[in-house]
């Protein structure tokens, strides 16, 4: 009988020797392996987790791209209703890029490569750039964190690779925004972003036109630096098909004056599992991390992220906004750390949980930690469900009650997402509002 | 009868007795005040009017150009032709009043774009950038009020105390508003206890409402009455 981490190091050598990657990659695979045992188990650990079956499927040879007819009808509605052409517009305007399929608009790809970016999959980056990557990846996200986090890195395969260099400004924002590609649909993907010293960079990675996933969890992980002076701004939207538990680990670095901007939309999936860990390690370190969800159905979530404050002057900003309707649950605990020795630190987190329904439940655990005296630190939690004014308000101008209740959800999670090009604002506002008319 | 008529009404708060037998007839295209002390059942009124659920309508009826429409919903109502101007109107957070004053139109058929919109109520075209209500102050909240109003063409407005914490300056748009609300052929009801507005608009009638029944109707002289005696002298008078 073979131990976890031998079953878990087999298939790491056996996606290693496929990816034809450097000893380097291979040794941190091995050891995260090695730590899995010894890893907590996280809470959203399904209870009947198959570790050689999940194994053997993230190391199979290609994984399955799903045929045409497997795309539902509704989902194709809703493409046609945020409209692709206009998409491909946009993507004709020079900001969109698409990582691992050939269609990088040929101009802004040129202009990427003259400043030096480099945009490829990490599985090539690996064995392309060592000087970059191997100092970067899974230093943010580590394996000890707990059994996922150490299984993601052992069996990872596909995801991203952007690296800006020193003083490189990115004048439009990158967008990954996979279609369908096969390198997103595996199953244990990685994203590293590195925005070198006084960089910047936007990055979105989106997946407007998901499709069923090919397998049942989805581990994937995203690693984000923002090196001194840098800022990086980074916006995911999510949405999983079907049956999807959804899991991902994440992890990132703030270095000296330096940005970290991030936005999160994640729905779908009938579980979700996620608390990324954000260091801020250089003085005047600034993070701020917004992230929305909608869960429905029986959706179980466990939500949330730990920020650790290394050094002084830093600052944070959290928010959280879910919309929660039928029997979904969530579970957000909101961690804050002040090290010894980071003076003059201010981390502020706010939790707002819109509950459509009775029988949702919401759980919000703040957690806020400091080891010096001068720290700012505050949780602000408020759960409700949709103002009896506000309806009645817009009811009296002429607006059914449904209608009145889509237009305030959408507008409970607006001020989070506003940002964003107008396509991805389009593709959330469809995608809940098809979420709330689903009976 | 063109207009709204409210016969025989009485209505429940939570328990309460509140208007006991409101009887009003308001044409299309008049103005009518109604006054009163506080407490007495103007606002009370204009709620049942609108629909709000909290209001039990427990004897009489409210007709919009004939049609009885005590049990629609308030959205029905509205569609009918009805609107009413909020004395606190709520912040619709994440709304933007461009997307309100749009889907507004896109029901009514209202022609006039958005930033027309908010001109005819003096707001800046910056402001349909905001969210409904957000951060306005009392005069910003009552002119939106008046756009939106605007922008749902209706046949009969009930404006709830439009000269509540306001400026001087917003009185007079509002007071504009009415006017053209007149203009365009429908009944405005404006309850108010205060006298400003007044200087800007000329009602065709004023009723007088004490303890939850309209008391005396006439003409503007009844203000004056009101003005320089209280309610009480004008129900003797």
């Amino acid at each position: 009988m073979k131990s976890p981490s031998q079953i878990i190091k087999y298939y790491a050598e056996e996606i290693a020797r496929k990816l034809k990657e450097p000893e380097w990659a291979l040794r941190k695979r091995i050891r995260a392996a090695e730590i899995y045992e010894k890893a907590p188990t996280p809470p959203w650990m399904p209870e009947d987790f198959d570790l050689e079956a999940f194994a053997s499927k993230a190391a199979e040879e290609e994984p399955l791209k799903p045929g045409e007819g497997e795309i539902p009808e509704w989902y194709k509605t809703i493409l046609e209703r945020i409209g692709v052409p206009e998409i491909e517009q946009s993507m004709l305007a020079g900001v969109t890029v698409m990582v691992n399929e050939n269609v990088v608009y040929e101009a802004q790809k040129k202009e990427l490569k003259r400043k030096g970016v480099i945009l490829e999959s990490l599985d090539e980056a690996v064995r392309r750039h060592e000087n970059i990557v191997k100092e970067y990846l899974h230093r943010a996200q580590v394996p000890e964190v707990h059994k996922l986090a150490a299984l993601h890195i052992a069996l990872r395969r596909g995801g991203t690779f952007v690296y800006v260099p020193k003083g490189v400004r990115v004048p439009f924002p990158v967008q990954a925004f996979f279609v369908i590609t096969e390198e997103q649909l595996a199953q244990t993907e990685h994203t590293l972003i590195i925005a070198d010293e006084n960089s910047y960079l936007h990055f979105i990675e989106g997946c407007i036109v998901p499709i069923p996933a090919p397998y049942s969890m989805h581990l994937g992980g995203s690693e984000f630096y923002s090196l001194k002076g840098a800022r990086l701004r980074i916006s995911s939207l999510e949405n999983w098909i079907g049956k999807v538990i959804h899991v991902p680990v994440k992890g990132a670095e703030v270095h000296e004056g330096a940005r970290l901007e991030e936005l999160s939309v994640v729905m779908g999936g009938i579980r979700v599992g996620m608390r990324p860990r954000i260091r801020l390690i250089g003085k005047g370190a600034k993070l701020s991390f917004n992230s929305v969800a909608f869960l429905r159905n029986e959706m179980k979530s466990w939500s949330g992220s730990t920020v650790v404050h290394e050094a002084p002057k830093t600052n944070s900003s959290i928010v959280n906004r879910t919309v929660m309707k039928d029997s979904s649950s969530d579970e957000f605990l909101g961690e804050i750390i002040v090290k010894k020795g980071a003076k003059g630190v201010i981390g502020h987190q706010a939790c707002n949980t819109l509950l459509l329904n009775d029988g949702a439940i919401n759980t919000t655990i703040p957690k806020l930690v400091s080891e010096v005296s001068d720290a700012d630190l505050a949780h602000e939690g408020t759960v409700g469900k949709i103002g009896e004014d506000q309806v009645f308000y817009l009811r009296s101008m002429g607006f059914a009650e449904h209608e009145a209740i889509q237009m305030l959800t959408l507008g409970f999670i607006d001020p989070l997402i506003q940002d964003l090009p107008a396509d991805y604002v389009r593709a959330i506002r469809e995608i809940v509002k098809m979420t709330l008319n689903a009976a | 009868m063109e207009g709204l008529e409210v016969i025989d009404l009485w209505v429940e708060v939570e328990g309460k007795m509140i208007l006991k037998g409101v009887n009003l007839a308001l044409p299309r295209g008049e103005i009518h005040v109604l006054m009163g002390p506080n407490g007495a059942g103007k606002s009370t009124l204009a709620m049942t009017i609108a629909g709000h659920p909290k209001y039990k309508v427990v004897r009489g009826k409210i007709l919009l150009d004939g049609e009885d429409i005590t049990n629609d919903p308030p959205e029905e109502r509205a569609r009918k032709g009805l609107a009413v101007l909020f004395q606190m109107p709520p912040e619709l957070e994440g709304v933007t009043v461009a997307e309100l004053l749009n889907k507004i139109k896109e029901r009514s058929g209202c022609k006039e774009d958005v930033y027309d919109l908010l001109r005819e109520s003096n707001l800046p075209s910056e402001m349909a950038y905001r969210y409904v209500n957000k951060g306005f102050s009392g005069g910003e909240r009552k002119r939106f009020e008046l756009s939106r109003i605007l922008a749902m063409k209706p046949k009969i407005v009930i404006m709830d105390e439009p000269d509540s914490g306001v400026d001087i300056e917003s009185l007079k748009v509002i007071a504009e508003g009415v006017k053209r609300l007149q203009r365009e052929r429908a009944g405005v009801l404006v309850i108010t206890h205060y006298r400003n507005i007044l200087k800007y608009i000329v009602p065709n009638k004023v009723h007088i409402m004490i303890d939850g029944k309209i008391v005396k109707s006439g003409g503007v002289e009844l203000i004056e009455i009101v003005e320089k005696k209280g309610f009480k002298e004008v129900v003797a008078a």
